[in-house]
């Protein structure tokens, strides 16, 4: 479950049940603090954000791209800022296309359309973005993020990427994929303070590429995420390497490494 | 406004996308070819390449609605089968020289990937413009002209004899011209604006620029090389498949075991099923390399997907159990590596038990046997732990799986009334008791 503050309609983050892809509304801790006042006002934006996930929802299953295209404008009117509008609405419906693909709802030439769709609206809000020439693609990377040669998903990341921007850090977010030597060497190269590995599903190529950088990109902290970082659990994968289920976990390792605060 | 095309229109593909075909056909792969310089792999990569490009190409262009594909469409045309003929012959030749499975199987990552990418975008305009797929088969189609000719020089070049090898290049033989007449006059039938030859134009130059791109890939030598997903099955698209020879070799075996054990496969799927056995097979052998947790997850999302589609997940418990049992006889000091797959199968095992207890399961299962005749229950092996299976899944998944099925066997299986009516009774009572 994606969970919203309803008082200030922030995307606080997610909570179980994970594999449920539907918003809930809660309160956020900055709100409990600032003694904010429920209002009208405010029930009927939570309303909106929830209606608005929900009709989503079915315009991803009913390949809507038009509405999907539409609707981010909408989101902008409540107000919502673009992580929020992209982690807690963009995301759970990256997850849900995932899903109607899986149950053959939709086609892979449609879950295909419906991704590229999102990613047209994402690189709206790159644009939105002050400085963004400095952050994105960096030449000196505080975190680099990639895939596996093998991993063809790239909204994942790019949603990622977006948010490591937003929050100032730059990056260095390289898709499709790349073979493990050379995602080691780019370590190695640029020295970033976190490298992020992303997988939809296990393989030796990984657990290889994991392994070359825990042992070879020293100064750096090696984390995983993705589709399969959702399944697994430390055990799993080479010693040494963080597991982000969420954006909530990297963010906490970014707090951790004093990235972020 | 839509306006009648006032000029032939093969005339006008041909004299637009001139310069590209120029281009495609002077790339050294086919120059080496004609000279008779080329490497056996690189034509065996070739064939590879465009067989990813045909099987999503032909399923796409044969199973749509589209009024003018159906019209322009028709069953000789579908060459995926010879390519799949020819690639078998090659590399049979191949493995004589005593090369590994991997040295055979392995292709350079640049062609496969443009490959890979044009076939998603086949997939795409099936969707938003079929006019401009067209234009794609017109090209592969107008390719049969240059094929006749080149066919003799492979022939040569690769010592092979008669069609052998070349039966995709010499696809109508004799019959190439006038089909190709026939081709260009459906075509001019079928289409009625001009917005249509603007699209029919705009895929045939789309088709050759990627395929010079595949061409001049092909052209450039390359050490790094690994086994990809659509080398083992062109409609696969991009997974992880063994590297490693002996589980390659496993992974074919354990295919042709479970086919043989499952007919309902190919009854249902065709050689598609054939080759999904194959290349989700191969899938599975390398999950081996991980966790308990690991695996059973990835098996319990690869069994809700085939369940959907109609592939109960009795038929992954039978690949994993295959697949252990082989890769322990080839690799006997992994043997412990492979016991995490049967673990996997008898947990798929447990769960349809605990739907359908055995007992219930074994009663149902005699009385569909008693309803075959001995010719029957070798024809229909296994169809009773299927529809089982099917029952249990839908149970689990609610996905509507099983309705589709039971409706492929009363109307498409062309399964005999007996097999038919205990089918639906071992279902039906399965169900009253659920």
């Amino acid at each position: 479950m994606y969970l919203w503050c309803s008082y200030c309609q922030k995307f606080i983050g997610e909570v179980a049940p994970y594999d449920q892809h539907d918003i809930s509304h809660g309160i956020c801790k900055k709100c409990v603090k600032n003694k904010v006042v429920f209002d009208l006002d405010r029930i009927h934006k939570s309303q909106e954000i929830a209606n608005l996930f929900l009709q989503l929802k079915e315009a991803v299953k009913d390949r809507n791209f038009t509405f999907i295209r539409s609707q981010y404008s909408r989101l902008k009117s409540l107000s919502v800022s673009n992580n929020d509008i992209f982690s807690g609405i963009y995301q759970p419906l990256l997850y849900e296309i995932g899903r109607l693909w899986e149950t053959r709802i939709l086609t892979m030439a449609e879950e295909h359309e419906v991704t590229s769709t999102i990613e047209e609206v994402v690189s709206l809000g790159f644009n939105e973005i002050p400085n963004i020439e400095k952050l994105r693609n960096s030449s000196t990377p505080i975190v680099l993020i990639t895939s596996t040669s093998q991993n063809q998903h790239i909204l994942g990341l790019r949603l990622l990427e977006y948010w490591l921007c937003e929050n100032g850090i730059k990056n260095l977010v390289i898709v499709p994929g790349l073979p493990s030597e050379e995602i080691l060497s780019l370590a190695k190269k640029f020295k970033p303070v976190v490298v992020g590995l992303s997988a939809t599903m296990p393989s030796q190529e990984l657990n290889q590429a994991l392994t070359k950088l825990v042992e070879q990109a020293k100064g750096s902290r090696i984390v995983f995420g993705g589709r399969f970082a959702r399944d697994c659990e430390s055990a799993d994968l080479p010693k040494g390497v963080t597991i982000c289920k969420n954006i909530e976990d990297l963010h906490a390792v970014l707090v951790q490494c004093k990235v972020m605060t | 406004m839509k306006t009648k095309p006032t000029a032939s229109i093969s005339q006008r593909i041909k004299k637009e996308t001139a310069e590209l075909h120029q281009r495609a056909e002077s790339v050294s792969f086919f120059s080496e070819l004609l000279q008779l310089k080329a490497e056996k792999q690189t034509y065996i990569s070739y064939l590879r390449i465009l067989a990813i490009i045909h099987a999503t190409l032909e399923k796409e262009v044969s199973n749509s609605d589209h009024v003018v594909l159906k019209t322009l469409w028709q069953e000789k045309m579908r060459r995926l089968p010879l390519l799949e003929e020819d690639i078998e012959i090659l590399i049979t030749s191949k493995k004589a020289d005593s090369l590994n499975w991997t040295e055979v199987y392995a292709e350079p990552d640049t062609p496969i990937s443009i490959a890979l990418r044009l076939a998603l975008r086949i997939r795409v305009l099936s969707m938003e413009n079929p006019f401009q797929l067209l234009g794609f088969l017109y090209v592969l189609e107008g390719s049969t002209n240059g094929g006749i000719r080149m066919a003799p020089r492979v022939t040569e070049a690769f010592g092979l004899s008669g069609n052998a090898g070349v039966r995709y290049l010499m696809n109508y033989g004799e019959e190439q011209s006038r089909e190709w007449q026939n081709f260009k006059q459906r075509l001019e039938e079928a289409v009625i604006s001009e917005d249509d030859v603007t699209a029919i134009l705009a895929g045939a130059k789309e088709m050759f620029q990627n395929l010079i791109a595949v061409f001049e890939a092909l052209s450039v030598p390359t050490k790094e090389k690994v086994v990809h997903a659509s080398i083992l099955n062109p409609e696969a698209g991009s997974h992880v498949v063994p590297q490693a020879g002996l589980e390659l070799e496993a992974s074919f075996i354990v295919a042709k075991k479970c086919l043989q054990a499952l007919p309902y496969v190919f009854m249902r799927y065709g050689e598609r099923g054939e080759r999904f056995t194959k290349s989700d097979g191969a899938w599975i052998i390398t999950l081996a390399d991980f966790s308990d947790r690991v695996v059973f997850n990835q098996i319990e999302w690869l069994g809700r997907l085939l369940s959907v589609l109609g592939i109960p997940r009795f038929t992954l418990e039978l690949n994993l159990r295959e697949a252990a049992k082989e890769l322990s006889t080839l690799r006997p000091t992994s043997k412990d590596k492979y016991a995490v797959l049967v673990r996997a199968a008898d947990l798929l095992e447990q769960n349809r038990k605990d739907i359908i207890p055995l007992k219930r399961q074994e009663e149902l299962q005699q009385r569909f046997l008693a309803a075959l005749n001995p010719a029957e229950l070798e024809t229909y092996r296994n169809i009773d732990n299927i529809l089982i299976s099917s029952v249990a899944d839908e149970k689990m998944d609610g996905l509507g799986a099983l309705g589709k099925t039971l409706e492929w066997i009363q109307e498409k299986s062309n399964w005999p009334k007996n097999v038919i009516r205990a089918a639906l009774d071992l279902v039906k009572d399965l169900q009253s008791t659920l």
